[in-house]
């Protein structure tokens, strides 16, 4: 793959903060408010319950979730490296890391769908009961988000490869990880809560 | 005229307050339930949400803080 100069992103505004990261922050916090809403459902319906998870529900595969997370959390990582390499201006190796990003991504999502076959086929299910309810909305929104950025980083790796990312697309890249990295942290909170707790 | 008033006031004060008393979201009716445990939740549930929307603020304001426009020093 060929390397391409990126000159650096540069935008003057009258805050001093770039409009592009300040309108994904704007975002990103809502979406913080989103998740923060619905892990507050899930604690009032859990101490609703005499017992967590109820009796006769399948027990979560916390292993096999706990290297789920370790894929996450180390895609958040190899997108850090893509950004600096990016910033570098090594668009081959800033796609080789993307690329592997992605990658993770998928894996994640895969890893899950898994998951819910397994679950689903032992009873578990979105209107089976609130544990599922609560189980399925969670994770299903998580994701969601998850698919929404691994079709993101697709975007620009299509870009990347297409060499049509310029200095105009310095802040799309940003934004990507920007998001990439929020629904990694959101995942670390639903892990612990849902699993761990 | 003033002392009707806030005799009413009063009133209506007591009334609601009594009526507040039989919502069935009153600590002490949830205490009954679930040996107090939903308290818990309901507790934990307004903390964090309150705490975020507190951390929000305080990361934008700090973030834009850090980032405003740095003034020329005026010459004398």
């Amino acid at each position: 793959m060929s390397s391409k100069t990126l000159a650096p992103h540069t935008e003057t505004t009258s805050t001093g903060f770039p409009s592009a990261r300040l309108g994904m922050l704007i975002f990103l916090s809502s979406e913080a408010m989103m998740f923060t809403t619905l892990i507050a459902s899930y604690l009032v319906l859990r101490s609703s319950q005499t017992m967590w998870p109820p009796p006769n529900q399948p027990a979560l595969n916390v292993t096999l979730t706990a290297i789920n997370t370790f894929f996450l959390i180390s895609s958040s990582f190899t997108f850090h490296i893509a950004e600096m390499q990016y910033k570098k201006g090594s668009l081959g190796k800033f796609l080789g890391w993307l690329g592997l990003t992605i990658l993770l991504g998928v894996l994640f999502l895969s890893i899950q769908a898994y998951e819910y076959t397994n679950l689903i086929k032992e009873g578990l299910s979105l209107s089976s009961s609130t544990y599922g309810s609560v189980f399925f909305t969670l994770t299903g929104f998580h994701g969601f988000h998850v698919f929404v950025g691994v079709l993101l980083m697709n975007i620009v790796f299509w870009r990347g490869n297409a060499k049509n990312l310029s200095t105009k697309n310095h802040a799309f890249v940003e934004n990507v990880g920007m998001y990439w990295h929020f629904v990694d942290i959101v995942w670390i909170c639903l892990f612990t809560t849902l699993y761990l707790l | 005229m003033r002392t009707a008033r806030a005799f009413f006031g009063a009133a209506a004060l007591w009334f609601t307050t009594q009526s507040l008393w039989a919502c069935p979201l009153c600590a002490e009716a949830l205490k009954r339930i679930n040996g107090g445990q939903l308290v818990r939740g309901y507790f934990l549930a307004y903390l964090i949400m309150v705490l975020l929307p507190i951390t929000i603020v305080s990361f934008f304001a700090v973030t834009l803080y850090r980032a405003r426009p740095k003034q020329p020093p005026q010459e004398p």
